[in-house]
C-alpha cells in the first residue's frame, strides 16, 4: 500500500469528515440524530489527547536515549542523562506506588514544584530590566504602552491605590474600554483565521496539519 | 560615546548591567517579605464582586470546581483557592472537582490539605466533595465532560469508585446540573473556553481564580456578567484573604510586590530622564 495514503489522505479525509460532521451538529438543530456520536467523539477526542501525553512521553525519551547513547556527537548529552533519570524514577514510582505514593509525591513536592516555581519567579528580574530598557517615551506609540502599562501595574498594587485611589478608575477605563475593544477585535480575528484555516484544511489544501 | 570613545554617565546609566537590576530587585522584594510594614489596604472591585460571588452561593449547595493550578502559579492563586473551599465548605457546599492539566490532581489534595487546617475539620471524600480527577483535551474534553460526565468518565471518579455511589451525585451529570461554579485556570488564558463551553450553554454563574496576565482575557467576559468575578492573580488572593480576615502569605507578597512596583517606576523614570538627556545631547540612543 502507498505509504501517502495511510500517512496523509485517509487521516485528512477522516479530518474533513469529522469535521463537516461537528460544524453541521452544532448549526443543524434537525441532525439532533448526530448528537449521540458526536458526543462519542469528543469523548473519544479527550481520551486521545490522554493518550497523546503517553506518545509524546515515549518519543522524547528515545530521542534522549539516543542522545545519550551518540555522547560523542553531542556536547550537551548530560542534560539528557538527568532527563532519563529522573523520568525513570517518576515513572517507576508512578507505576509501583501510584499517585498516591509517598516517595513520589515527596519528590513531587520537594523537588519538582519548588523547581517550576522558582523558574516561573526568575521572570520578575528579566521583567524589571525588560521594563528599563522598554518603557520609554521614543514616539507615540511607544507613549501608550508606557502610560498605560504603568497605570495597569500601579491599579494592582496597594502602595499606589491607597493614597492615589483615581488610578484605578482610569486604569479600570483601559482595562474596559481600550483593551475590551482591541480584544474583541482580535478574538474575531482569530475566529475568522480558524474558519478559514479549517476550510483549507477540509478542503484538503492544508496538508501540513498532520506534518 | 564621546570623542574620546568613552560612554558618558547617561549612556552608561540607560546600559545599567541587568544584575544589578535584578539584585536590587531581590533585596527590596525579600526584604519587605522577611520584615512587612503596614500599608492602606483597598479591595478592589473585582476582589469585592468575587468575594461577593462566593457569599452569594446558598449553603448545601452542589457546585462544579474546575481546579488547575501548576506549582509555577501557586503562589499567586493558593490563597484564593483554599480560601474559596474554606468559604464553601463553611456552608457545607458540595464540591465535584475536576482539572484539566496534569498537575491538577497532586495540587487539589494540597489545597484540601490546607482548607481544612482553617477550617479546624477534616472534609470527608464522597460527603463534602468528589474528584472525577483529570480530563484531557481541553476545549473538546471540557465540551464532552460538560455534557456528559458519566459517558466521558464511565461514570468512575479518579478513585475507580462509582460516582452513583455518592447519594448526592445522582442528580449530576452534566453542566446544567450546577448553579454555580468555580474555573482555576492558572496562566494559560483558557477562562472563554469555560465561558463558551460551561456559562453560556448551561447558564452556570462561574468564578474565575487566574493569573493577573489573564485579566485581558476576560474582562469581556467580566464586562457582560458572563464571568460573575475573579480573583485576580496575587491581589485576588491578599483581597480574598484580607476580607476572610485570613491575613497570610499572599497579603505578604502583595505588599512586597508593591515596594517591587515603586523600584520600577523609580527605574522606568530615570531611565526616561537618561533617555532624553543622552538624546539632548545628540547621542545616539535606542
Amino acid at each position: 500500500m502507498d505509504p501517502e495514503l495511510y500517512r496523509m489522505t485517509i487521516p485528512l479525509y477522516i479530518v474533513t469528515l469529522l469535521g463537516i460532521w461537528m460544524t453541521a451538529e452544532y448549526f443543524f438543530p434537525f441532525l439532533n440524530p448526530l448528537v449521540p456520536a458526536s458526543d462519542a467523539i469528543r469523548a473519544y477526542a479527550s481520551i486521545a489527547e490522554g493518550a497523546a501525553w503517553g506518545v509524546g512521553t515515549a518519543i522524547l525519551t528515545v530521542a534522549h536515549l539516543r542522545r545519550i547513547y551518540r555522547q560523542s556527537k553531542d556536547p550537551f548529552w548530560g542534560y539528557s542523562v538527568v532527563y532519563c533519570v529522573f523520568f525513570f524514577v517518576m515513572f517507576l514510582l508512578g507505576i509501583f506506588e501510584g499517585l498516591g505514593g509517598a516517595n513520589f509525591n515527596w519528590l513531587l513536592k520537594w523537588l519538582i514544584q519548588p523547581g517550576d516555581m522558582a523558574l516561573y519567579s526568575t521572570t520578575a528580574f528579566y521583567v524589571t530590566t525588560a521594563g528599563y530598557r522598554v518603557f520609554r517615551f521614543r514616539n507615540l506609540d511607544a507613549a501608550a504602552l508606557l502610560i498605560s502599562g504603568m497605570f495597569i501595574m500601579w491599579s494592582v498594587l496597594p502602595l499606589f491605590t491607597g493614597p492615589a485611589p483615581w488610578i484605578v478608575p482610569i486604569a479600570g477605563w483601559i482595562n474596559n474600554v481600550p483593551a475590551v475593544a482591541c480584544y474583541r477585535g482580535f478574538v474575531i480575528g482569530v475566529a475568522l483565521g480558524i474558519i478559514g484555516l479549517s476550510l483549507r484544511v477540509w478542503l484538503l489544501k492544508h496538508r501540513e496539519v498532520l506534518a | 560615546m564621546t570623542e574620546a570613545g568613552e560612554k558618558t554617565f547617561f549612556e552608561k546609566a540607560l546600559d545599567l548591567d541587568h544584575r544589578i537590576i535584578a539584585t536590587i530587585v531581590f533585596i527590596i522584594i525579600s526584604l519587605f517579605i522577611l520584615v512587612p510594614v503596614s500599608l492602606p489596604f483597598p479591595v478592589s472591585q473585582y476582589g469585592q464582586n468575587y468575594y461577593n460571588f462566593v457569599k452569594s452561593i446558598p449553603e448545601g449547595e452542589i457546585i462544579g470546581f474546575m481546579l488547575s493550578d501548576t506549582p509555577s502559579t501557586r503562589p499567586q492563586l493558593e490563597s484564593a483557592s483554599v480560601l474559596t473551599l474554606v468559604e464553601l465548605w463553611q456552608k457545607n457546599v458540595k464540591i465535584v472537582f475536576w482539572e484539566d492539566e496534569p498537575y491538577g490532581p497532586p495540587i487539589l489534595k494540597d489545597y484540601i490539605a490546607l482548607a481544612e487546617l482553617k477550617l479546624g475539620r477534616t472534609v470527608e471524600y464522597g460527603v463534602d466533595y468528589v474528584d472525577l480527577g483529570y480530563i484531557a483535551g481541553e476545549e473538546t474534553g471540557a465540551a464532552a465532560f460538560l455534557k456528559d460526565i458519566r459517558g466521558l468518565t464511565g461514570g468512575k471518579d479518579a478513585y475507580g469508585n462509582n460516582i452513583d455511589s455518592y447519594e448526592w451525585m445522582k442528580g449530576i451529570n452534566s453542566g446544567s446540573d450546577w448553579e454555580y461554579g468555580f474555573f482555576n485556570v492558572a496562566c494559560r488564558c483558557t477562562e472563554p473556553l469555560y465561558v463558551r463551553q460551561w456559562q453560556m450553554p448551561y447558564g452556570t454563574k462561574v468564578g474565575s481564580i487566574n493569573c493577573a496576565m489573564d485579566l485581558p482575557a476576560i474582562t469581556l467576559y467580566l464586562a457582560t456578567g458572563q464571568i460573575a468575578g475573579t480573583a485576580n492573580g496575587l491581589l485576588g488572593s491578599a483581597e480574598i484573604e484580607y476580607l476572610t480576615g485570613n491575613i497570610g502569605l499572599a497579603f505578604g507578597q502583595t505588599l512586597a510586590v508593591s515596594f517591587g512596583g515603586v523600584y520600577f517606576t523609580i527605574l522606568v523614570v530615570l531611565g526616561n530622564i537618561f533617555f532624553f538627556m543622552a538624546k539632548a545631547k545628540g547621542r545616539p540612543v535606542t
